[in-house]
């Protein structure tokens, strides 16, 4: 009974919040699976805070849950009738091979999951040390689950991280009634295939399928993809909601569908929810709508109203977590201006940042040549506002993250090497996609087949969007 | 120029995931071969924690005593990572209960040791007794 009702809470939520989106088939959803799960984790985040861990509770949460999609669903307006994708706007591919090519990575990535997760059955260091070690202490813990936040655990448990995996983790431990290791194993996955998913949808959306088979072969043939899916590290799961951030984002801009936004700030704030780093990606998002010129200033400014309406339920949530359950942090406990300031450290850094992306084993080549076009792309090809903004975004991250690095307290080297494969694994599907809304010519006659009758009901200008796209 | 035509993106692409994909099958094949996958699992935390989680209680702080240093503050590292690793192998595999490193005013205390015949000399150096050996005595629980 209860994971009937748990499974139609995730599936009616997803729905519900999938249907914000304009988007169609396997675009939806993936985002339906990555708004479901983040939603049914979130709300029994809530409930757990606010009414204990009663099992009673986690039925009412999932109950609520379902009666609250369905009144979306129910109530939503009409969705403009955008059921015809916009490849109507694209040549024809006459490129199969790269769906082909992509159907093959796929079962051997599946494969490569499998093996490894056999071999290491409670994933990397990160999973047992920090999520799987959450989300037993929740599943475990029963009315003492607070002690997932003890101040006498060690820092290497970060217990200041948001509880987006550990709660979907510890969830599906008490509905199954067991902590294979499978069930964690199962939840990266899913996130990991929402993330290539995602992007081959998107992407085919926006630059058409040939394009969008390419972008998923190239997140899947990325050799530290699957390695960190298969360590069932919260990285993967960050960087697919960072994706549909961004695709929606890049949605909005190209088809002047401005309410996009909204729900692109929601996935953005999912993110933020998953890990601290998601916090930053989601401020450099609303950094990146409101500086980069895609629309008047006025506009822009209704853009970033959307997407922080769209972001504000979990920042609150995320606002209350961190101001009363984990406060504290290891990376800025003892923050410095002399770190920031020493020369050296940055020396040290940029030399370290230099060879990782020369890093044959984790990247192959996808890393130098990712960066190569994107020096080519930036002197050569039309500056597309959807990929500034994204580009924008990821490259204030990247900045600030390097700030990070400097200021934290631990040995720098030490802990550049363990964590920037992480970092750019978070940013990687969004670069991607940002690389081919760089690449790809846009459809003849806008991206949007639709796209007037979209602003119309949207109540925007159509003007400086489709002017814009290619400026 | 507008954009890069699919043809010449295709080419390129196919390179670099052919390149990637033959990293990851060298890995699986090579690094740690997949055929060998029983032989070099890993064993997993909880095999080696299963009997003493039996007799600990089942929530609360339990005290965590080891002949190897863990590295409890930021940007203080010890030399070697064994130590810490072995006291969050034993937090995963106890949760909830909380291990406080270095406290022996508990009742019991857990004694987790990479060399057992260490185990007297680490009980001894805080004024506790072995009551209960585990793992051949690389677990252990110590009492006043």
């Amino acid at each position: 009974m209860s994971a009937i009702l748990a499974a139609a809470a995730v599936a009616i939520a997803a729905a519900a919040a999938a249907s914000l989106a304009p988007v169609r088939g396997v675009f939806r959803a993936a985002l339906a699976l990555l708004f479901g799960l983040g939603i049914w984790s979130a709300g029994y985040c809530v409930a757990l805070f606010a009414a204990g861990a009663d099992p009673r509770v986690r039925l009412v949460k999932d109950a609520l849950l379902v009666a609250a999609g369905t009144g979306v669903l129910l109530l939503r307006p009409a969705r403009p009738a955008a059921a015809q994708t916009h490849e109507s706007g694209f040549t024809r591919s006459t490129l199969r091979w790269p769906a082909y090519a992509l159907a093959v990575t796929a079962v051997l990535a599946t494969a490569f999951f499998a093996e490894h997760t056999i071999r290491h059955p409670d994933g990397g260091w990160d999973a047992w040390a920090i999520w799987n070690l959450r989300a037993r202490f929740l599943a475990r813990g029963g009315a003492g689950f607070r002690a997932a936040f003890s101040p006498e655990l060690l820092f290497w448990a970060h217990r200041d991280y948001p509880l987006l995996l550990p709660g979907v983790v510890a969830q599906a431990f008490l509905l199954f009634r067991s902590e294979s290791p499978w069930v964690p194993a199962a939840v990266s996955y899913s996130f990991a295939a929402s993330a290539v998913a995602l992007l081959g949808a998107a992407v085919r959306e926006l630059r058409g399928p040939g394009w969008g088979a390419l972008a998923a072969l190239a997140l899947l043939s990325t050799p530290c993809f699957v390695g960190f899916a298969s360590n069932q590290q919260a990285d993967v799961p960050v960087g697919a909601f960072v994706l549909a951030a961004c695709s929606l984002i890049a949605l909005a801009l190209e088809s002047a569908q401005p309410r996009t936004l909204l729900p692109a700030g929601f996935a953005a704030s999912l993110a933020a929810w998953t890990k601290n780093e998601g916090a930053l990606y989601l401020g450099c998002l609303a950094a990146g709508l409101l500086v980069t010129r895609w629309a008047p200033p006025r506009e822009r400014v209704r853009g970033l109203f959307r997407f922080g309406l769209g972001a504000l339920p979990l920042l609150l949530l995320l606002a209350w977590f961190k101001l009363r359950v984990a406060h504290e942090s290891d990376l800025f406990g003892e923050p410095t201006a002399a770190r920031l300031l020493d020369p050296g450290r940055w020396g040290e850094l940029l030399a370290g940042l230099l060879r990782r992306i020369v890093y044959f084993q984790d990247w192959a080549l996808w890393l130098v040549a990712g960066i190569a076009l994107f020096a080519i792309s930036l002197l050569r090809l039309p500056r597309r506002p959807a990929a500034r903004v994204v580009g924008v975004a990821i490259a204030l991250a990247l900045a600030v993250t390097l700030a990070v690095y400097v200021i934290q307290p631990h040995p720098l080297l030490w802990f550049f090497r363990a964590s920037i494969d992480r970092v750019l694994i978070q940013l990687w599907p969004s670069a991607l996609l940002a690389l081919v809304l760089v690449l790809a010519s846009q459809p003849a006659g806008g991206t949007s087949p639709n796209s007037g009758a979209a602003v119309d009901r949207a109540g925007a200008s159509p003007s400086p969007q489709a002017s814009a796209n290619d400026r | 120029m507008t954009g890069v035509p699919l043809r010449t993106a295709a080419r390129a692409v196919a390179l670099l995931a052919a390149v990637g994909v033959a990293r990851e099958a060298y890995f699986h094949l090579v690094s740690e071969p997949a055929w060998r996958l029983f032989e070099t699992r890993e064993p997993r935390a909880d095999e080696r924690y299963r009997a003493v989680r039996a007799v600990l209680p089942a929530s609360g702080r339990v005290g965590y005593v080891s002949d190897e240093p863990v590295s409890a503050r930021p940007g203080v590292l010890e030399s070697d990572e064994w130590g810490t690793w072995m006291y969050q192998s034993a937090q995963y595999a106890l949760a909830p209960i909380v291990l406080v490193v270095g406290d022996a005013r508990t009742d019991p205390v857990l004694a987790n040791v990479k060399e057992p015949e260490r185990l007297e000399a680490v009980a001894r150096a805080h004024g506790l007794r072995v009551e209960r050996r585990f793992e051949g005595g690389r677990v252990a629980l110590l009492r006043r």
